[in-house]
């Protein structure tokens, strides 16, 4: 039987190191010849269900393991030589908290274009700017997509 | 939210994210985090 918390490790851990979502397959084989690639799908929808990881509509294809985001985005946590994409803004300052190491933080205003220079130095928050929410929280998770 | 709400709230929501005894928070403690970084107001309830 595979565990829901040994799936949502290896997740982590992969997109983590590699900066990309790992398949049920790709897991399966990880995890050797008692698990099937089934049971890890079912495991991906169960924390899907959750709302700890985001699925691609209709796939179990992992788009977001939040803060990060195994899909190209205009948001970006840069931690030494590494870069990561984060599903929003509000996510790009949880990929530093998530790795607790600094980083620096690629984003842009949505109403300018503008670069914003922000991030975390030395554990601190620094740049300047305001984060807009366009949804209110008790409805984060009606359409995840859009938030 | 402001660059240091973000953190504030990114720290509380986010560090444990990695952790091996992560769970996710339930909605009193997701409650407690926003006020805890100043989001508070209509838009921020949880119902």
């Amino acid at each position: 039987m595979v565990l829901l918390e040994q799936v949502r490790r290896a997740i982590y851990a992969a997109i983590v190191g590699s900066g990309r979502a790992p398949t049920p397959a790709d897991l399966a084989a990880s995890f050797g010849t008692a698990t099937d690639a089934d049971a890890i799908a079912d495991a991906y929808r169960a924390l899907a269900e959750a709302h700890v990881i985001v699925l691609r509509p209709g796939t179990v294809e992992i788009a977001w393991a939040p803060p990060f985001s195994a899909v190209s985005t205009p948001f970006r946590a840069t931690a030494g030589a590494r870069s990561w994409h984060a599903p929003c803004a509000w996510d790009a300052f949880g990929i530093p908290a998530a790795l607790k190491q600094d980083a620096a933080v690629d984003a842009r205003c949505a109403w300018s274009g503008e670069r914003i220079v922000c991030g975390v130095q030395h554990g601190a928050a620094y740049g300047e700017g305001v984060i807009h929410l366009l949804v209110p929280a008790a409805h984060f998770w009606d359409d995840i997509g859009y938030t | 939210m402001t660059i240091p709400q973000a953190w504030d709230l990114s720290r509380r929501w986010y560090g444990t994210r990695l952790d091996p005894d992560f769970r996710r928070p339930t909605i009193d403690e997701a409650r407690a985090i926003f006020t805890s970084v100043g989001l508070t107001g209509s838009f921020w309830s949880l119902g």
